[in-house]
């Protein structure tokens, strides 16, 4: 694979896992505000 | 000093005040020692992953360093090395670690061995997480954004690191850490599609580095390159690995957890090594004119628009933060939990135990601060830091948790005076006997880990063996 290619989707799918982790954080805390309350 | 627009200044001052904010009101949260010390054992998955991602990775200039000098080896011994330890330490140590339920790495050694083990423990465990080489690294990059004097760079840092950790605890760390999560992996990502745009992809850098920079060796010894495999050893005595290992929900998320930082610590050092590469090629083609330890903030200066700038130097800061603040609340810990509760004053109270840990993060950050005005080099202090720690922490911690015969705690407490003894004598022999170039000369050629290493496990094996027949 040309390394640019190889370097560009690298970056995409951290910052994707990034995104993604963030609406698992985001999913806990508004299930855990529901069983609170 | 860089010539920065007022809006990048904003987001990096905006940062700090959203730090201070977090710092300020997280204490509500803080009921007890073990919201203080471990968030009250309730990590979930992704608050596990995004802590344990961001605290662990902050030699990002040192990083930068290494890339910007020798290319891709600084993947093999940056990335590659490390990953094999990390998935030894998710199959064999992180679930038998959560369901110790504990709270450091000497409480282990005493499990394991006798109080005296927990005390030199708790010593060598301050060593090793002591942030000096990481304050340094902060001060360089506030020295180059705001044009201060090294020295007082350094010293500011210093005190926001005490203020902001003082007050939440590990509670604190961890939400400041996930939003330096997020920068640092969006910082650091953004960077590398531009470069590749402005740059162009393999030829450019294939023009314009040594040969060697395009190899996994990048011209090293074999034995350079396994001293630096060897320093991934530090994860099985990382105090910062163990402590989110025990503040986790249960036993099984630790694991899983480790599995998925992999995932994003491969994908974070691809882009960290080739920013390094592409900031060198740069330089060598006359673009732009870096140095090897701040070339990340070169590169990014040269290539990012306004606000991008701002958030990629928010983030090249968080990440080097979040390992400066767990690591100074580590040292902290090691003072108040490991040697004032359960050495000095074993009747001290939840509340004594939460005032000396806040003065812990005092001697923690005012003895890094000392380091840090003393040495220059990130890398140097990197590796005599992490030489002399392996060395002392590695085979007591390993047999114990693996050696099924019976324990000696003389063995333990000779092996590690024995293996950082002899790890330190060996590199200051090395310093006192440079050669031409300026690189210190070691006995027989060897690197200062080897014989730490050889010595500790040999008087462990040794004292083991006897100790064990004489009581019997």
């Amino acid at each position: 694979m040309d390394l640019a290619i190889f370097l560009i989707i690298d970056a995409i799918v951290l910052m994707g896992a990034t995104i993604i982790l963030g609406y698992y954080f985001l999913k806990d805390v508004l299930k855990k505000r529901r069983e609170d309350q | 000093m860089l010539e920065l627009h007022p809006v990048d200044y904003s987001i990096v001052i905006g940062y700090f005040v959203v730090l201070t904010i977090i710092g300020y009101f997280v204490k509500k949260k803080v009921h007890s020692l073990d919201d203080y010390f471990l968030a009250g054992r309730r990590l979930t998955l992704p608050i596990f992953v995004a802590t344990l991602v961001s605290s662990w990775y902050g030699g990002l200039l040192g990083v930068g360093e290494l890339s910007f000098n020798y290319g891709l080896v600084n993947w093999l011994t940056q990335g590659f090395f490390w990953y094999i330890v990390y998935l030894f330490f998710a199959f064999f140590l992180a679930n038998r670690i959560r369901k110790t339920n504990l709270y450091t790495i000497p409480d282990q050694l005493e499990r394991f061995y006798d109080k005296k083990s927990r005390f030199l423990g708790a010593i060598f465990n301050f060593i090793m997480v002591t942030p000096a080489a990481y304050i340094l690294s902060l001060g360089l990059i506030f020295n180059i954004i705001f044009g201060m004097e090294l020295w007082i760079s350094i010293l500011l840092v210093t005190i926001f690191i005490i203020f902001y950790t003082i007050r939440g605890g590990f509670i604190g760390d961890i939400y400041t850490d996930l939003i330096q999560f997020v920068l640092m992996m969006i910082g650091v990502a953004m960077i590398i599609p531009l470069a590749v745009n402005t740059y162009g992809g393999f030829d450019f850098l294939a023009a314009n580095l040594p040969k060697t920079h395009l190899t996994l060796t990048g011209g090293w010894t074999t034995q350079m390159i396994l001293v630096w495999g060897f320093l991934a050893f530090w994860t099985l005595a990382d105090p910062g690995f163990y402590q989110r290992c025990y503040a986790t929900k249960d036993a099984k998320m630790p694991k899983k957890g480790i599995l998925i930082a992999i995932l994003f610590w491969f994908l974070f050092d691809i882009c960290t090594t080739f920013t390094g590469m592409y900031a060198a090629a740069a330089t060598n083609a006359g673009l732009i004119s870096a140095e090897a330890t701040t070339s990340y903030i070169t590169i990014a200066h040269s290539l990012l628009p306004t606000a991008f700038l701002g958030l990629f130097l928010t983030g090249l800061i968080a990440t080097v933060m979040s390992t400066i603040d767990s690591f100074t609340f580590l040292g902290a810990m090691n003072i108040s939990h490991d040697l004032y509760r359960n050495i000095f004053n074993p009747k001290a109270t939840d509340k004594q135990v939460m005032k000396m840990t806040q003065v812990g993060i005092i001697i923690t950050a005012g003895f890094a601060l000392v380091l840090a005005l003393f040495f220059d080099s990130i890398v140097q202090m990197w590796y005599t830091i992490g030489t002399i720690g392996i060395s002392a922490l590695i085979v007591p911690i390993l047999a114990g948790f693996f050696y099924k015969g019976k324990k000696s705690s003389l063995a333990s407490i000779f092996s590690m005076i024995g293996g950082s003894v002899t790890s330190l004598s060996w590199m200051i022999y090395g310093y006192l006997n440079l050669d031409a170039w300026g690189w210190p000369q070691y006995p027989f050629q060897l690197e200062p880990l080897y014989p730490g290493l050889f010595i500790s496990l040999l008087v462990f094996s040794l004292i083991t063996m006897i100790d064990t027949t004489r009581r019997r």
